[in-house]
């Protein structure tokens, strides 16, 4: 693991959303995220993993400030995102893109591929506009589509091509990093394998980073260095991917673990069931969240919220178990 | 490249799809396609008045005064000898260009309106929201009625007091659909390029709304034209002796137990433009709805 400054650094983000008031409930909040720190180096790719409705997409968009984080600080390159004021802000967002979940809601219907990409290119400056056929030509290519797309409308696509488009879209403006939002899980295995493909030559050639957002543990053991799992908002374990996978810490990335197929007969079978179901975010269990489910829950767990420990070897678990 | 057979027609540039719709709808429904006949009937009398009609709308004839229809004057002549077919052909020019412009005005602010209150929620979500409500608690006729009532009747006023009571139709119409595309990937990813909120409501929101607008757009001109009519009907229209329908009709109301062709023929006019335009609004709701759906998922 190359130790240089982070490019992506989060502290302590904190996200909820109000509930409306329903008849004969209270009104609530979700807390999507609660205090989520972590850390991006350039050139990495760190996996985001966890159950549906764990916080996940709304990570990723808080730390590019498509939704206002409530608290904490993004900083990116050494700058405060979430201080940065709006000019300031749309001028960074050349360097921080995202790639979405769904390809057919993701593209404007409305817009052929070329006008996409020129508009794209016509507001950040990227070139003058005599290049633009060229340019919109190469990064098709780079993302595997012929010169021909370009007059196409996004229906004409198939799913697969279509997240192609959105990569090439990402890509038109240069970024540094690009946040995959469950990019391939919409997608046909056969596909996956296609996309996950571009991705990793894209990042070789381009140096990219990337939050690889995913509930796939096949799909981040394949991709990522490192990874992150996430459980009602918080983060749980955090570690190289090998060895987080290999040797879960956290009794939740046991679970994870252990309901997900890897096929991989040197993995050792730590065989945990899984137990329960994930308890409603708008009233999360006290103390550590996953006590209800937890197998090694203590008195400790229904308590007190687990603080961070650092193991070694850039692993790091909130669990009691360790504390 | 193999696109997926669901989706068959290829899109075009959005005045050919309205077009493409339109003769759809026109070829498919008989009713869509009389009201558009009637329609631009109606428009090309208008635009080429001083070719069809047949007198000078003002001149008096007073020897010839309540004439019933006749090879001379086709729908007759009123109290004062004026031709009735000439001043409905020209009065349709009033109507067409009140309905139009005021239509045409309310379309734009109640759209743009919509899609920022849509668009931005928040506080500006709520104020714009509130006065539509006002507005729209009042019914079309009375709103426009209390404008004229301060300004006068005039021309301008008129518009100005039709498209003030449009206006919120179209506020609404905008701003639901701008509210669940808001949400839509595609927007999301407008944002992350760093589009600004101008450029993101324009060119990405607008152009996937717009349908929508129009086909109410095309109800409301009918609506337009009733006020309008209503409005010189009870003396704050147009003023006398500029012939326009709704005036028509109030001078010949004096006279309808005895000329009742004074008031009968522009009742008639007024009732064809209207029809025709909810034939047309009709069609191009169902002409456009499906391709809502596809083009939805």
């Amino acid at each position: 693991m190359t130790q240089a400054a982070p490019l992506l650094q989060v502290f302590n983000v904190s996200k909820s959303f109000d509930v409306p008031r329903r008849l004969g409930a209270p009104p609530g909040k979700v807390h999507a995220l609660d205090d989520v720190s972590l850390e991006i180096a350039e050139g990495e790719t760190l996996g985001l993993v966890g159950e549906s409705g764990c916080g996940k997409s709304t990570a990723g968009r808080a730390f590019l400030r498509l939704i206002e984080p409530d608290a904490g600080e993004v900083w990116f390159d050494g700058e405060n995102l979430t201080a940065a004021i709006p000019r300031r802000m749309r001028a960074l967002r050349k360097r921080l893109q995202i790639v979405f979940q769904d390809p057919y809601s993701s593209l404007n219907p409305r817009q052929k591929v070329a006008d996409m990409l020129a508009e794209v290119l016509t507001v950040h400056k990227v070139c003058p506009r005599a290049e633009f056929p060229d340019r919109i030509a190469t990064l098709l290519a780079e993302v595997g589509l012929p010169p021909a797309a370009a007059g196409r409308f996004p229906h004409e696509f198939s799913g697969g091509q279509r997240q192609r488009l959105g990569i090439a879209r990402a890509l038109s403006v240069g970024p540094d990093l690009i946040v995959a939002d469950e990019a391939v899980s919409a997608l046909d295995v056969s596909i996956q394998a296609q996309i996950l493909e571009l991705l990793g030559r894209l990042k070789a050639e381009r140096s990219l980073s990337y939050l690889f957002i995913t509930h796939d543990l096949g799909v981040v053991r394949y991709f990522c260095q490192r990874a992150a799992v996430m459980y009602l908002g918080r983060i749980v374990e955090t570690g190289p991917v090998r060895a987080l996978l290999d040797d879960p810490l956290h009794p939740y990335t046991r679970m994870l673990r252990a309901a997900s197929p890897v096929p991989d007969p040197a993995a050792a079978r730590k065989t945990v069931q899984v137990t329960g179901e994930v308890p409603s975010p708008l009233a999360p269990p006290s103390g550590c969240h996953f006590h209800p489910r937890c197998p090694l829950a203590t008195a400790a767990c229904r308590h007190a919220r687990p603080a961070v420990t650092d193991m070694g070897d850039g692993r790091q678990v909130a669990c009691h178990l360790y504390g | 490249m193999n696109a997926p057979e669901t989706l068959a027609a290829p899109p075009r540039a959005p005045w050919a799809r309205l077009g493409l719709a339109l003769w759809r709808t026109a070829t498919a429904n008989a009713a869509t396609a009389i009201g558009i006949a009637a329609f631009l009937a109606v428009v090309v009398l208008a635009v080429g008045a001083p070719l069809f009609a047949t007198h000078d709308p003002l001149d008096q004839d007073l020897l010839a005064r309540l004439v019933p229809p006749s090879p001379y004057h086709w729908l007759g002549t009123d109290a004062f000898g004026r031709d009735i077919w000439s001043r409905i052909v020209y009065g349709a020019r009033i109507s067409l260009v009140i309905g139009l412009v005021a239509v045409g005005i309310a379309m734009v602010i109640g759209s743009g309106l919509g899609i920022l209150s849509g668009y931005m929620g928040g506080w500006v979500d709520q104020a714009i929201s509130q006065a539509t409500n006002i507005l729209l608690a009042f019914p079309s006729l009375i709103l426009g009625l209390m404008v004229v009532a301060f300004l006068g009747p005039s021309v301008p006023n008129l518009i100005a007091a039709i498209s003030l009571a449009t206006v919120p139709q179209f506020i609404r119409v905008a701003r639901a659909p701008t509210i669940a595309l808001r949400e839509r990937d595609f927007i999301q990813a407008c944002r992350a390029l760093g589009f600004s909120p101008l450029r993101i409501m324009l060119r990405h929101i607008l152009p996937n709304i717009w349908p929508e607008i129009l086909v109410m757009g095309s109800l409301w001109l009918a609506t337009a034209i009733r006020v309008e009519a209503s409005l010189a009907f009870i003396g704050l229209g147009v003023k006398p002796p500029t012939p326009t329908w709704g005036g028509m009709i109030r001078e010949g109301f004096e006279q309808i137990l005895t000329s009742f062709h004074l008031a009968v023929f522009p009742s008639l006019a007024i009732l064809v433009v209207v029809l025709a335009l909810n034939m047309i609004g009709d069609g191009l709701r169902d002409a456009l709805d499906p391709r809502m759906k596809e083009s939805g998922k």
